[in-house]
Formats: C-alpha cells, sequence, structure tokens
C-alpha cells in the first residue's frame, strides 16, 4: 500500500500518472458526449445572425477574402443561383473588453442589411447597448458609399452610446472592415457568377471612382 | 460539528467571499449583473462540490508530497467538464462569463477547502462543506450583483423597472469595491451576532 508520509518516487509517479489518466478520460468522455451538441448550438447561433443580416436565401458559400494583414470571413448569399447579398465576419480588438466580432450583411449594391454581433464582451449598461435598436439599428440601409462609417466624434456619420466612445468605435470599425473586404472581394475577383456580382462589380467600381473625387 | 452546521457555515458564519475573503477576483469581476453573479456561484459550488466528494475519497491514497498537484489535476478536469457542459446547454452564460469560468481551477476556494476540510473529513461532511460553501459563494455573487444592477441599471435579474440610465459607476469596477465593502461590514456584524448567540 502506499505510505502517505515517506513514499517512494515510483509511488509519487505512479499516483500522478493513475490520477492524470483518470481525469483525462473523464475530460474525454464529456467533450465526446458534448461535441455534437456544441457545434449544433454554434451552428444554429451562425444560422441565426446569418438570417438576421441577409435577405431570403437558399444556399451559402463561403470563402475568406484577405485585405492586407486582416482576414474576413465571408458568407455569399444565393438564391436559385443568383448571389443576393454577402455577410462578412469581421473582428477587432478594440472593444474595451478586447475583441469584437460583428457580421454585417450587404445587399448585392453594397448597402448594409443589418448587423449582428457575435462576440461582444462589454460592459453591461454601456458598451453592451451596442445590442439594442437605438445604436445597432443605424446600420439598417446604411449606405458606406455615401456616408462615413466613423462615429461622430470622429467625423462620420454614426451615433455612439453615450459614454460608450469605445465600444462604439469598434462596431463601426468591424462594419468599416466588413465593407473594405467587400470592397476588395468586388473589385479584385474575377467574375465567374452570375449577372448579379457582375452589376455589383461594376458598382463598386463606380463607387471607388467616386471616392477619388 | 453537527451536519447541518457544516451545511449552513458557508452561509454566514464563514462565508467564503464575505468572511474569508477568498476568491476576489470573480467576485468583483462578473458581478456586474444579479444573474451573471448567479451563474458563477453555481459554476462555483458545481466545483468545489465534486472536487471535495472526490478529493475525501481519495485522499488516503495520494502521498502528502505530492498532493497538490494531484488535487489540482482533479480541480482543472473538473472545471474543464463544466466549461464542456455550459458551451452546450447553457451557452449564453457561458459566453457572459467568459474567461472567468475557466479561472475557477485558480479560485482559492476550490483548493482551500480540498486542503482545510475534504483532505481531512469523510465524503458526506464533505459535500456538505462544498455545497455550503459554494452556496455561501452563490449568495454573496447575487446578492452583490443584484445591488450593482439596481443601482447601475435599474433592472433586477435583467427586468427592467427604471426607465434610463442607472449609476453608471456602480456597474463598473469602484462599485464592485464599494459595494463588497458595505456587505462585508454587514456580513461581519451578522456573524457577530450569530456567534454571541452560539455561546
Amino acid at each position: 500500500m502506499i505510505d502517505k508520509k515517506n513514499p517512494t518516487i515510483v509511488q509519487m509517479i505512479a499516483v500522478l500518472l493513475v490520477v492524470a489518466a483518470v481525469c483525462s478520460a473523464g475530460v474525454a468522455a464529456v467533450y465526446a458526449m458534448t461535441k455534437d451538441t456544441i457545434a449544433e448550438t454554434n451552428a444554429k447561433k451562425l444560422q441565426q445572425s446569418l438570417s438576421e443580416v441577409l435577405p431570403e436565401y437558399d444556399q451559402t458559400d463561403t470563402l475568406t477574402i484577405k485585405v492586407g494583414d486582416d482576414k474576413a470571413f465571408c458568407y455569399v448569399a444565393k438564391k436559385g443561383g443568383n448571389t443576393v447579398g454577402y455577410a462578412i465576419k469581421t473582428s477587432n480588438m478594440n472593444g474595451y473588453n478586447g475583441l469584437v466580432e460583428v457580421l454585417t450583411g450587404f445587399d448585392k449594391d453594397g448597402k448594409i442589411i443589418n448587423t449582428s454581433a457575435t462576440v461582444l464582451n462589454e460592459t453591461p449598461g454601456l458598451g453592451q447597448k451596442a445590442l439594442e435598436p437605438k445604436f445597432a439599428d443605424q446600420f439598417k440601409g446604411f449606405e458606406p458609399s455615401k456616408k462615413t462609417l466613423k462615429v461622430k466624434k470622429d467625423g462620420g456619420d454614426v451615433d455612439a452610446i453615450s459614454a460608450a466612445t469605445i465600444t462604439s468605435r469598434a462596431y463601426t470599425l468591424a462594419v468599416q472592415q466588413a465593407f473594405n473586404a467587400l470592397q476588395s472581394h468586388l473589385g479584385n475577383k474575377v467574375d465567374t457568377h452570375s449577372g448579379a456580382t457582375s452589376s455589383a462589380n461594376k458598382n463598386a467600381d463606380e463607387r471607388e471612382i467616386d471616392n477619388d473625387k | 460539528m453537527s451536519k447541518l452546521s457544516i451545511l449552513t457555515k458557508g452561509l454566514i458564519k464563514e462565508n467564503p467571499a464575505l468572511i474569508l475573503i477568498l476568491g476576489m477576483c470573480p467576485t468583483l469581476g462578473v458581478t456586474s449583473s444579479a444573474i451573471n453573479g448567479l451563474g458563477m456561484g453555481l459554476a462555483t459550488t458545481f466545483v468545489i462540490l465534486l472536487s471535495n466528494v472526490i478529493i475525501s475519497i481519495i485522499k488516503n491514497l495520494i502521498p502528502d508530497n505530492v498532493h497538490i498537484p494531484a488535487y489540482i489535476v482533479v480541480i482543472a478536469s473538473l472545471v474543464t467538464i463544466l466549461q464542456q457542459l455550459m458551451a452546450a446547454y447553457l451557452p449564453a452564460l457561458n459566453e457572459s462569463l467568459g474567461l472567468f469560468i475557466p479561472l475557477i481551477v485558480v479560485n482559492c476556494i476550490v483548493l482551500g477547502r480540498a486542503e482545510a476540510f475534504a483532505s481531512k473529513n469523510g465524503v458526506v461532511d464533505s459535500a456538505l462543506d462544498g455545497l455550503g460553501m459554494g452556496l455561501g459563494f452563490t449568495l454573496a455573487l447575487t446578492v452583490l450583483g443584484a445591488i450593482r444592477e439596481v443601482l447601475g441599471s435599474g433592472s433586477i435579474f435583467n427586468l427592467k423597472f427604471y426607465e434610463g440610465d442607472g449609476i453608471i459607476g456602480f456597474v463598473l469596477a469602484p462599485g464592485a469595491f464599494l459595494v463588497l465593502g458595505y456587505l462585508v461590514a454587514v456580513t461581519k456584524k451578522l456573524s457577530k451576532k450569530f456567534d454571541k448567540k452560539e455561546e
């Protein structure tokens, strides 16, 4: 039996080995048990966010857009084979508590349909108010080509949440990142898609010229 | 010590957060709303209860020289299991508590009860002690969260009863310290009263 006061080195190693093995087995068992539920929960959440920010669609293609060092994950929504919109997930670490991740939905002309925060862990009662309609609904129908995606304090057209400018800036920046990604996607891509994409492509080009003026 | 007093001593007399002043990191960090405090408290209760039971079962098989690493492995595994369960069945709470769930591993209360109680007592007593301490911690966090939420956001358990903004300071860190200070004072007073009664 094991001597509690004066164990030999072999006993100590054996005990730790057994404890570690049993504990790992327990963790592995629970992992196997919950894996499917976690994946399901995440998928459901993504579907929910996508349906909030996109027009009606029957399938989505996914692709990754690179803008400089940033990567954005893009869901191209299609209905009957035509592209009807884009949902772009972007994130930055500028929130009051770090990571802010926003899913921004665009129609095929680059107008914002809606936004949905997928990660937002800001202060309750302050930054967390970004989820409330007063702030979030500003982005509905926002046209980044005509207006500036910045808070008013920084010379833009977005009303910041009072006393939570940092969160407002981070959220707005994420939307701006999504718009940049969309522009670079539409601007650079070789057109392999339907007419809808190419017309959006043209719009994107026009917009760039507008911006240059 | 009677079974009942093992269970109830954690609530006021030896309340881990308000009398022993242990586990201050989640106490100050997550209590910006009552529901967060309650969730964090119950999550910690789950870990203390199970770790106390397991450790009191295996205590005679662990050599003294390696008991801390052995206990920590048990506690860390329990926390990992808890996190997986929460991600699967309570995703919203898991998200709002965020990093504080894995940090239960280093919560002094858990290892403290393992060392001070479970490694010297039987399974039933250890389970009662773990449950009592956990519920005491839950009580402290919920009350703290509720006070901060009422004053800071004008709501309780996310039910808004006052339109408009609350006193923002109470949602932020200074409010946590302030309310905690008053709670500690009140609890000390209460626990002294209980002591006198027992004498």
